[in-house]
């Protein structure tokens, strides 16, 4: 394993039509067409990007079980910046290089601004100053979103493994294996057969 | 040895050999999880992996904390606390939401695509084929009011329509109130 130091590239694109980053069967992200987007690489690779633009996060959190369904599906409209980490080849054929107009309409002044935007994100996200290790991620995706107090939201996806953690709720996927964690309520779930523990249980 | 010791000496042993047995059994299961060991590794940046971690500790603690407050392992073997009646303090009752909930059940159709959703989950196209006599649109209608009430709820990404553990309540006990009336009558 080879360590760098992430960093960001000097290019500013924009997404010409809408975009799906993530599909499987409980979840998809997609981003809007002109939406803003930065790569990140570790050395010479691509490693993800951050987008700013409209966008879309669907995540189907619930549980099937032989009792009922519990749980509902997270429909979450993305407006602040994001960053996915994964394969963008095939994003990438979807990227033309931003104009001083499309920036304007994401409310910057300039390209510099927009990098030293997402720079703070990337920060947060990697921790400022510290190397990384540049591993195979294989086929998948990591997302951060920021919520609406700018807390982050994390979604981890490979195959039929997700690990999504907001602020009022965890879900941990793996195949028929399921816990779910939602504020008063605590869902583990395995082949349709569930355990559900309500942390505010009288003894 | 009197009869009444000589049960007392038999359930004893018998207890003796549950708890032998739920040992054994604790063992295998350590042993199965062992060797099936982990099959995801992603490695990134220290955040995010505190706040993977951060929320596996958190879901842990909540399933160590309320098997603890709701399993008692006694002399006696493993018990479930339940609450008991004088303990309880009922809810105050919503009646606009029972209403809605007794609305959304008030409908033939409603109940027959309950019935239905009660085999499992069904794409709008199945539950269009099992119930022909119910119109595409109709059949929409129905669903989104069974949705609202919280009796169904639908995936968005695939599309599947699946009834909810209140859902089931709510059919099972509609059905037994019908078959109550009917047979008293």
């Amino acid at each position: 394993m080879i360590w760098h130091n992430y960093q960001l590239d000097n290019v500013v694109y924009k997404v010409r039509e809408t975009t799906t980053l993530w599909k499987a069967e409980r979840g998809m992200v997609e981003v809007n067409k002109d939406t803003l987007a930065v790569l990140i690489k570790m050395g010479s690779q691509d490693i993800g990007c951050l987008f700013h633009g409209k966008g879309k996060l669907i995540l189907d959190t619930i549980i099937e079980t032989n009792k009922g369904a519990i749980g509902r599906s997270v429909e979450k409209e993305i407006e602040k910046p994001f960053i996915m980490i994964g394969s963008v080849n095939s994003v990438r054929q979807n990227f033309v290089t931003a104009d001083f107009q499309d920036l304007v309409m994401k409310g910057y002044k300039e390209g510099q601004e927009f990098i030293e935007k997402a720079e703070s994100l990337c920060e947060r996200f990697f921790g400022k100053g510290k190397s990384q290790a540049c591993g195979t991620f294989g086929r998948g995706f990591m997302f951060a979103f920021l919520d609406d107090d700018a807390k982050l939201e994390v979604l981890i996806a490979e195959n039929s493994k997700i690990v999504y953690r907001a602020r009022a709720m965890t879900f941990i996927s793996n195949k028929n294996r399921i816990i779910l964690k939602t504020l008063g309520k605590t869902v583990v779930a395995n082949s349709g057969r569930a355990i559900v523990l309500l942390s505010n249980f009288a003894v | 040895m009197s009869e009444g010791e000589d049960v007392r000496e038999e359930l004893r042993k018998l207890r003796n050999e549950i708890a032998s047995l739920k040992e054994q059994l604790r063992e295998a299961r350590e042993q199965r999880r062992k060797e099936r060991g982990y099959s995801l590794y992603i490695d990134v940046g220290d955040s995010i992996r505190e706040s993977i971690e951060d929320a596996l500790e958190s879901v842990a603690e909540s399933i160590h904390g309320e098997l603890k407050r709701s399993i008692f392992i006694g002399p006696r073997g493993v018990s479930i606390i339940k609450e008991t009646v004088s303990e309880r303090k009922e809810p105050p009752i919503n009646f606009s939401k029972t209403a809605e909930i007794m609305n959304a059940l008030s409908h033939e159709h409603r109940l027959k695509i309950l019935k239905e959703l009660m085999s499992g989950g069904k794409y709008v196209n199945e539950l269009e084929e099992r119930l022909p006599e119910i119109t595409a649109s109709t059949l929409l209608s129905h669903l989104r009011i069974l949705e609202e009430a919280g009796l169904v709820v639908q995936e968005k990404v695939r599309g599947r329509y699946l009834i909810t553990m209140p859902g089931r309540i709510a059919y099972r006990m509609a059905v037994k109130v019908a078959k109550f009336v009917e047979e008293s009558e």
